[in-house]
């Protein structure tokens, strides 16, 4: 349906919403898509990936898959004029062959942390020709960033987690080191209870009643999918746990959690709050992109 | 002519050679139709000027319609088509040679080899490598685990300096559990992104086709297809049994080398560029012979054609289906080529019945 109507769109036609010079935009990776809508240029957003889901209007545009498998000729049909990508971004043959075909592509740095996210805002807000605004977002980011820090509890030892990705009916999935699950604990002044391995491996039983952790962090459609969060703990490789059977479990969203777009200084001040049991430390500042406006 | 020459339907009553010319004209068709649709909407009579500019016999338009089709559609379309071809004529041969109508190239490991090879590259490898080899590495690692795995069952097979086919089928079943053993650590070991990579390349693609993955995979692929008709004759004279071949004086043993080794050289590149892309390589056959029967001198040719017919067009569906995104190939033959095979399969069982 939605294809149908995009090829009775001649050739060329530009639609009203792009006006203010702004290039049709395409964007791959969920992270840039936020960071293009906090710069206001989300109505220029004509195509997005599988990834992009927040603002949820990103949802409704034409899908152009899965970041890491893109495809030159469905991205040249909605006729960019400029492609924004994750460092992830992919495959390489298919960026070959947009390059190619004339299409402005640019990548952004892997985000990772605070200054990386910098740096990536920086680099979308020059392609989008908003160095203001780019400056504006970073001024502000710098500011959560610093407000988080300031007033983050600094307990002599760290709360620990168990940081779940996944878990359906096997093992659920835990985040060892160097994972975006273990850079959001370190922000919030925690530590993953599983250091010693890195990315995220099924975990069993016994290796989770080793990790001893303070608390079990896993996103919340997760556990609504398990049932609730009595027959999330329930389940057999957490039920032993102190931590399980305390109900010290924290859900979060995926995407606010794990974007590492702008709104991950709040999503840590969140996660901190619940992980260090201090419900009234200091909120951030309100921010428009919280609620995907610009 | 008699009343009742004129009775035989009229695709029997041609040659081979007539009905062959009619599926190249079919594979033709599918590749025309390939070139022509996409995500971007180009009208048949702008992909035929674009097609025939380079030969002088148009001009080219301004816009990028040129490029589009010759940079975009072209490479993967051949490619299609080649691998479409191999791994029909293979599965033809891997039948004939195992007398048996659910044998391929799968059965020799080549299939197991390959994705043993593109996933060690993936998780292991590619971090290993430096960065103007990544591009061909997965590619070269999946050719290359084809070929071990292939030589490592024909090695187990061989006793007394004679392949068995009964041990080459049970080697076969034993490296293909031991190659998904090893692709199965290796998975256990990826992070989420070589996860992401390795699904995709289970699913099949030709969306890498360039001119160099495309002049590798014919290199590769040009023996089988010189040798294929070769093999026609020794072939044929299985059907009958193996030793009842050998009294004809087929050279037994040279065909079963000659036909593994070619296939796997052959699939193990189309493996390699294009992924695992399953089912043509058993219903191409079938469909050759419920068209004219079991003489190898149809098959062999006919299979080949049905898949550089059928690939194609399947690319075309996975390029179309859920544009701007892009469906694996591998997907739709499995999700087309399953039912198929389970039609052929009851009417196969209900013809024994009645019988």
């Amino acid at each position: 349906m939605r294809r149908r109507a995009l090829f009775a769109l001649p050739a060329g036609l530009a639609l009203p919403a792009f006006a203010q010079g702004m290039p049709r935009l395409v964007v791959a990776g969920g992270g840039i898509a936020e960071i293009v809508c906090a710069l206001g240029a989300r109505d220029a957003i004509v195509g997005a990936d599988s990834t992009s889901l927040f603002p949820a209007e990103l949802r409704q545009l034409p899908q152009i898959g899965y970041l890491r498998a893109l495809s030159a000729e469905g991205v040249l049909s909605l006729q960019p004029g400029l492609l924004l990508l994750a460092h992830e971004a992919g495959p390489p043959p298919a960026l070959a062959q947009l390059r190619a075909a004339g299409v402005n592509i640019i990548r952004a740095p892997r985000i990772a942390s605070p200054a990386t996210l910098m740096q990536a805002v920086t680099v979308v807000a020059e392609a989008l020709g908003r160095q203001a605004q780019g400056r504006a977002l970073n001024a502000a980011l710098e500011q959560d960033f610093a407000a988080l820090a300031a007033s983050l509890p600094r307990p002599a030892t760290p709360p620990t987690a168990l940081f779940l990705l996944a878990a359906g009916a096997g093992a659920p999935m835990a985040s060892g080191r160097g994972t975006s699950a273990e850079a959001m604990l370190r922000l919030a002044g925690a530590r993953s209870a599983i250091q010693s391995y890195e990315g995220y491996r099924a975990v069993t039983a016994e290796a989770a009643l080793a990790a001893a952790p303070d608390w079990v962090v896993a996103p919340s459609h997760t556990v609504e999918g398990s049932g609730g969060i009595a027959p999330f703990l329930a389940q057999p490789q957490l039920a032993l746990l102190p931590a399980a059977r305390a109900g010290r479990l924290v859900t979060f969203d995926s995407l606010y959690m794990l974007g590492f777009g702008p709104r991950t200084a709040h999503a840590a001040r969140d996660l901190a709050a619940a992980l260090h049991a201090r419900p009234d430390m200091a909120a951030l500042p309100d921010r428009p992109w919280l609620r995907g406006a610009a | 002519m008699s009343e009742a020459a004129l009775s035989v339907p009229r695709a029997r009553a041609m040659g081979h050679g007539m009905a062959l010319l009619l599926l190249a004209g079919a594979a033709l068709c599918g590749l025309l139709v390939a070139l022509g649709i996409g995500a971007i909407r180009i009208p048949p009579d702008g992909v035929l000027r674009e097609l025939l500019a380079p030969l002088g016999l148009a001009t080219s338009a301004p816009g990028p319609e040129g490029a589009i089709i010759w940079t975009l559609r072209v490479p993967r379309t051949l490619l299609a088509m080649l691998a479409g071809g191999v791994l029909g004529l293979a599965g033809a041969i891997m039948q004939g040679l195992f007398r048996n109508p659910l044998a391929d190239p799968g059965l020799l490991g080549v299939s197991a080899g390959g994705a043993l090879g593109a996933v060690f590259m993936i998780v292991v490898g590619l971090a290993l490598l430096p960065a103007p080899l990544r591009p061909y590495a997965t590619a070269g690692a999946a050719f290359l685990g084809a070929l071990l795995v292939t030589l490592l069952v024909m090695r187990v097979a061989q006793h007394e300096g004679r392949v068995m086919i009964a041990s080459m089928l049970l080697a076969g079943i034993i490296f293909n559990a031991l190659a998904g053993a090893a692709t199965s650590a290796l998975i256990f070991a990826a992070d989420d992104m070589q996860l992401r990579d390795i699904l995709f390349w289970t699913m099949g693609s030709v969306a890498g086709a360039t001119p160099a993955v495309l002049g590798a995979t014919l290199l590769a692929a040009l023996p089988l297809i010189i040798a294929a008709p070769f093999l026609v004759r020794g072939l044929n004279a299985l059907i009958l049994g193996e030793r009842e071949a050998q009294t004809l004086g087929i050279p037994i043993e040279r065909l079963k080398w000659a036909s593994v080794l070619l296939v796997a050289l052959a699939v193990g590149a189309a493996v390699a560029a294009s992924g695992m892309i399953g089912f043509v390589g058993i219903v191409a056959p079938h469909l050759a012979r419920l068209m004219r029967g079991a003489d190898h001198r149809w098959v062999l040719p006919a299979s080949a054609l049905i898949g550089a017919a059928l690939l194609p067009l399947a690319d075309a569906a996975a390029r179309v289906l859920v544009a701007p995104a892009e469906l694996p190939i591998g997907l739709l033959t499995a999700l087309l080529g399953g039912p198929f095979f389970l039609a052929l399969l009851l009417r196969q069982r209900f013809a024994l019945d009645g019988r």
